[in-house]
């Protein structure tokens, strides 16, 4: 039944879809969503993934989505009544409300992989499942550190005492600066520690997801070596530096310093800060799109599954091309060209990914043991798919 | 008979198989060339059309059929399920619904923002004390301080006096009205209503009025703010655009989503900024005319505010003409055009009311 070709052979990716189409099922999910007030978002994002999926075909067979939206439609409920509970004790109890988010924080990662973990097991191919092999407490490791990092950058005003309460309250200047320069080291200390370590933390993290993809039985495997990460930054930096630079001299022509101070006014036009807006938003934009596009073509190139590889080729320009023109487009047309834009931009990313196989793709389904028809309800319940 | 074809995936491994399937007036299903147990068209799932995607059959047995032949599964539906219960797919495909529908979004945005929201903030802060308005305003004060405000250089006995003018004005409520002065060159002329009840007044201002008169005018009109609790209104009804926007945007996934979001939320909470200046008027209106206080003064300050703006701009258009040439010219509309979306300086509309009520 199955033949053995000594060739590898080459399986382009394909994307079916069409901005008409989408225009239809996007814009009844809009209406249905506000008109409920939110509760059909669920099955909105449900639609939505089974469009985007069921046209993203493969060797000749498309993807399926297979959530059921009142799963969803759970987990979001959950996630709204919590948020209004910390609302509530915000206002009316302080303290507790900093415990809960607190705790909240604590919970992200086991959340974050949830969602993944759910949003995996819904997927199939050819009516195998994926998977995600959870493993909390290395999730933990990775995950909590970022969350400490993030929370010291927040609290560190408090905890130097240079609020801008303390620094009124403040009664000896020689204390005051001790504190702000403690404070200004720390942040400095914080800043160049965060941009050393971010690459490296950022490769353990794919290869913490990539190693724990399934498919079925098989296992997806990701090789990323830490030197292609720190490259990246490296150039990213550079990118955003050089593009700022000419941002800013462009911006000094733009922006005239009237010659008689009498008449600073103070404020200048609307139209001129919108067009500053634009300028220095640009580089940011730009070395987004470089980061996110030699990213993903890193991630898809060096992931396997067993003797299954991929390719992914994106190309730069063509993608920064397609971000601005969509984002043009978008606010021209006041949110309308949205469809139009993610149709264009899954059609790309699709033509530029393929998948090489050794012969016939074999891949088992999971053990029948290892879902069990009750077990799966509970683990449903914490695998909350609250759109992250 | 129903006969399609479609790629069969028993669910055990990823193989593909090629299949013929047909449908007897029984409604059992076979597949052709592979054994299966009975199974009737009945019991098998059909996933609900979804644009133009392949559909999947369900069989009991775990598999699953992959087809394109759309015409035929809806065939087998109609017979043998009841029809396509796919209502969402029925209003995607239709284009006048689509119609309908976009219609219909924007009507109700349109209703949101210019009903929904504002009744929304009004019914919600009159149901909550006005301790909450006291804990917003805290700190305010005090962090423009750091930013905008520097110490009055009104003298100590001018200032007792404007203050004793403001107790003779204020309304007999348990709030804690005060009136603070500060200079600012960045705000210039300008009267602030904090949510505390303190109301800011910037040196600048007080000596652009003529006389306490119209200083007492713009003390009501702060009053005012704070006595409909518009601060509070402000906040609510920012929260209520924040959201509608998120609504709207759904998975804010992209820049291009954020960027945006954040226009209309800027030029909506300017648009309500005008409608709270118009409420304060009213109170002022009232106000000044029970008191028999002459309205026109209000008129002139707000004049002279305008008059000022203007000055100001002008000045602004001649530097960048001398230095710029004639490109400035178009630039001059485009502010117009902004002036729409800010809420000071005071529009004509304003100052004509109270032109009026003093006649």
């Amino acid at each position: 039944m199955s033949e053995q070709y000594s060739e590898p052979q080459r399986h382009q990716f394909t994307f079916h879809g069409q901005a008409l189409d989408y225009f239809g099922i996007w814009i009844v999910n809009l209406v249905l969503t506000i008109i409920t007030l939110g509760i059909y978002s669920a099955w909105a994002k449900v639609r939505t993934n089974r469009y985007f999926y069921g046209n993203t075909q493969v060797a000749g067979s498309s993807f399926d989505y297979t959530a059921n939206p009142k799963k969803i439609l759970l987990g979001r409920t959950i996630a709204v009544v919590m948020l209004f509970i910390y609302q509530f004790l915000v206002i009316f109890a302080p303290t507790a409300g900093l415990l809960i988010l607190t705790l909240f924080g604590l919970a992200i990662p086991f959340v974050y992989l949830s969602s993944l973990a759910f949003r995996m097991r819904y997927s199939q191919w050819r009516n195998i499942n994926f998977g995600f092999q959870r493993d909390v407490g290395k999730a933990y490791m990775l995950l909590l550190p970022l969350v400490i990092f993030i929370i010291l950058a927040i609290a560190a005003p408090t905890l130097f005492g240079i609020t801008p309460e303390d620094l009124a309250a403040a009664d000896d200047p020689a204390d005051e600066s001790a504190q702000i320069s403690a404070y200004l080291s720390f942040s400095g200390f914080l800043a160049i520690a965060g941009l050393l370590l971010f690459p490296m933390w950022q490769r353990f993290y794919y290869k913490y997801i990539g190693d724990r993809v399934r498919l079925g039985r098989a296992k997806f495997s990701i090789d990323l070596k830490i030197r292609r990460f720190y490259a990246l930054y490296l150039a990213a930096l550079l990118i955003v530096i050089g593009l700022s630079l000419l941002a800013f001299f462009l911006s000094r022509a733009l922006l005239l310093q009237p010659a008689d101070p009498a008449l600073q006014t103070g404020a200048p036009s609307v139209f001129t800060l919108l067009v500053l807006y634009v300028l220095f938003l640009s580089p940011y934009l730009v070395v987004l799109a470089f980061i996110k596009t030699t990213l993903t073509n890193l991630l898809y190139s060096n992931i396997r599954m067993g003797n299954v590889a991929f390719e992914c080729d994106l190309k730069l320009g063509r993608m920064i091309w397609l971000y601005l023109t969509n984002t043009l487009a978008i606010i021209v047309t006041l949110g309308l060209a949205v469809p139009w834009s993610k149709v264009r931009l899954a059609r790309y990313r699709a033509e530029q990914m393929a998948m090489i196989t050794q012969g016939d793709i074999e891949v088992l389904a999971a053990e029948s043991g290892d879902v069990s028809a009750g077990g799966e309800a509970m683990t449903d319940l914490f695998d909350l798919d609250i759109g992250l | 008979m129903i006969q399609f074809r479609g790629k069969y995936y028993d669910g055990r491994s990823s193989a593909s198989i090629d299949v013929s399937i047909s449908v007897d007036d029984e409604g059992y299903l076979q597949i052709q060339d592979h054994e299966h147990d009975r199974v009737h068209s009945g019991d098998i799932t059909v996933s609900s059309r979804i644009g133009n995607t392949n559909r999947f059959l369900g069989l009991p047995d775990g598999s699953r059929i992959e087809t394109a032949a759309h015409d035929q599964v809806d065939e087998l539906l109609d017979k043998w399920q009841g029809g396509d219960h796919s209502l969402a797919h029925r209003l995607e495909k239709n284009l006048r619904a689509i119609v309908v529908a976009l219609l219909l979004l924007v009507g109700t945005i349109y209703a949101l923002i210019n009903f929904g929201i504002p009744a929304l903030s009004e019914n919600l802060t009159a149901m909550l004390p006005t301790s909450v308005d006291d804990s917003l305003g805290g700190e305010v004060l005090e962090q423009l301080d750091e930013i905008f405000f520097e110490p009055s250089g009104i003298p100590a006995d001018r200032q007792m006096e404007l203050k004793d003018l403001f107790a003779s004005l204020v309304p007999d409520t348990e709030r804690n009205y005060q009136v603070e002065f500060r200079s600012s060159t960045v705000i210039g002329a300008n009267a602030l209503a904090l949510p505390d009840a303190r109301i800011v007044f910037t040196d600048q201002l007080v000596s652009l009025a003529d006389d306490d008169e119209m200083l007492a005018a713009i003390m009501l009109h702060e009053i005012g703010h704070v006595v409909e609790r518009h601060a509070m209104q402000s906040v609510i009804s920012q929260a209520g655009i924040s959201m509608l926007v998120f609504v709207l945007t759904g998975d804010i996934s992209s820049a291009s989503t954020a960027l945006l979001v954040m226009l209309p939320s800027f030029f909506l909470q300017t648009r309500y900024s005008r409608t709270l200046e118009w409420e304060a008027d009213t109170y002022a209106l009232n106000e000044m005319l029970r008191r028999g206080m002459d309205t026109g003064k209000f008129a002139d300050i707000m004049e002279t505010m305008l008059a000022q703006a203007e000055a100001e701009e002008e000045a602004e258009q001649e530097l960048k003409r001398e230095t710029e040439g004639e490109e400035s010219g178009s630039e001059a509309n485009t502010e117009r055009l902004f002036e729409y979306f800010q809420s000071h300086p005071p529009s004509r509309l304003r100052i004509e009311r109270f032109r009026e009520a003093a006649n």
